[in-house]
């Protein structure tokens, strides 16, 4: 059961964009360091406010997902093979719901973030042109360091995040086996996934009011 | 993970349940759409109603037992006592650890291993306090399960356990052959007084509580934030077992483990562009 340690590294994917405030260790001089910095910085200064409503937070997280992350690829690559069975409606209908399930997810995390230290560890040429960039984000408890790759790559001339990789579990494998799941049992329809997104999107929505 | 005696002979029942189910209802049979296909492939879980139907008692056991009594002991033991009793569950582990080790040929690990056990032997108490991770020499997991998987051996099929969790052919295998690997359980094999005589029961019982109590959150979270429970920690198993047997190395020619073959489809509609990894990981 101590495999199941790492879940909430997830969770802690999303704490370590908001925890680059206390970096300062200056190799960053790659590009895609940089990137994961810079967004970081943002994060921290546009999250990190307690005073926030859960609404403002969740909007504002929103509006940095779409600057840092290519939601386009990741939905893709989290259908699985039945990206190849959906209509382009169903595609750009999964694209949205996708995005609002994580700004639900993880926005309210946010409120609780307490400044751990984060140490950028490199920054590695991966498959086809990605960058892996590993960082150590070291917790305030003295428990261990959670190592966290943020896989990047380049679209239309900026970097985007393409995955995040917590403790060697990858965010993007999780959900698409996740997502994959629930069409296999629903017949394989695509619309069952997205009706199930839509419903538990809303439920968030209701418990994040306030 | 360890087993007990009990946990062997679970496992002797869930292969003759197997067996049974098998017999009775059969395999879930491979679909032939290609998509279907690829997917039943990947998943690679041909018993996956009977591990759902085990998924469900591990769930309702862990509901009615295991979470309660973790939280009791997270509430009435400080979390010094707590680590000490991990420090030394994982302390007396030593043998099974060391010698996967030096089954995998990783001599460098086997002295950690060594050096560790010598360590907080001697400065730790009996192994109650872990000064060996405390001077930077960290505990390292190892199984029967991983050596197989060095050594070459396929996965199998992503297996159910009751009480023991998720699991897979390999690993199961890994279970049984770890359990004869140490010397405590042979130790209690051979004696009469009570204690020692289930230690191996006893020590998977504390684990399995001590586990629960540090992980309650954040199972908590997954189960409701997941829309397929089983799906997700299916992955996650996998991946964590990937992990543990590379032994934490990243793998860097791989992207994130997409897993999927015959990604081309995507390829084609975006502009062309090669950004997609299709990879066999």
């Amino acid at each position: 059961m101590s495999r199941r340690r790492f879940i909430g590294g997830l969770f802690a994917g999303f704490i370590a964009l908001i925890g680059f405030a206390g970096t300062s260790d200056a190799r960053a001089a790659e590009d895609a360091g940089t990137f994961i910095m810079r967004m970081a910085d943002k994060a921290v200064g546009a999250l990190s406010n307690p005073d926030l409503s859960n609404q403002d937070r969740a909007e504002r997280f929103r509006t940095l997902l779409r600057e840092g992350m290519d939601i386009s690829d990741v939905a893709r690559r989290a259908l699985g093979p039945y990206v190849r069975r959906a209509t382009d409606e169903e595609l750009n209908e999964f694209e949205s719901l996708l995005e609002e399930n994580i700004v639900r997810k993880y926005a309210i995390l946010f409120k609780n973030y307490s400044g751990q230290k984060v140490e950028l560890v490199d920054t590695k040429e991966g498959r086809r042109g990605t960058q892996n960039v590993t960082v150590l984000i070291h917790r305030n408890d003295g428990a261990p360091p959670v190592n966290v790759r943020w896989v990047v790559h380049e679209i239309d001339g900026s970097l985007k995040v393409i995955d995040i990789i917590v403790e060697r579990v990858s965010m993007v494998t999780t959900q698409k086996e996740e997502f994959v799941s629930v069409i296999r049992r629903n017949g394989g329809q695509i619309d069952a996934l997205l009706q199930e997104l839509r419903e538990r999107n809303a439920e968030m929505a209701d418990n994040v009011k306030g | 993970m360890p087993a007990g005696l009990v946990s062997i002979a679970s496992i002797k029942r869930l292969c003759a349940g197997i067996v049974l189910s098998v017999a009775l209802v059969g395999c879930a049979t491979a679909p032939t759409d290609p998509v279907e296909r690829e997917i039943y492939d990947e998943a690679n879980d041909p018993v996956q109603p009977l591990n759902e139907a085990i998924f469900e008692f591990n769930m309702a056991v862990d509901r009615a037992v295991l979470r309660p009594v973790a939280q009791a002991y997270e509430f009435i033991l400080p979390d010094l006592v707590r680590d000490g009793v991990r420090n030394f569950l994982r302390h007396i582990k030593t043998p099974v650890i060391l010698a996967n080790d030096l089954m995998q040929g990783d001599i460098d690990r086997a002295g950690e291993t060594m050096g560790r056990f010598i360590f907080n032997t001697v400065a730790g108490f009996g192994g109650v306090f872990d000064v060996a991770g405390e001077a930077g020499i960290e505990y390292h997991q190892e199984d029967f399960g991983q050596t197989l998987a060095v050594w070459g051996v396929e996965e199998g099929p992503y297996l159910m356990l009751p009480f023991i969790g998720p699991s897979s052919g390999r690993d199961a295998i890994g279970i049984i052959v770890d359990a004869g690997l140490d010397p405590l359980r042979w130790w209690g094999y051979n004696s009469n007084d009570y204690i020692i005589e289930h230690n191996g029961l006893i020590r998977t019982l504390t684990e399995a509580v001590d586990t629960r109590s540090r992980n309650y959150k954040q199972l908590e979270d997954l189960e409701e934030t997941s829309l397929d429970f089983y799906a997700t920690v299916r992955s996650l198993y996998r991946q964590q077992r990937e992990s543990l047997i590379r032994n934490g190395v990243p793998d860097d020619d791989a992207l994130p483990n997409i897993g999927f073959e015959g990604y081309e489809g995507i390829d084609t509609e975006s502009d062309g562009k090669d950004t997609q990894a299709s990879l066999v990981n």
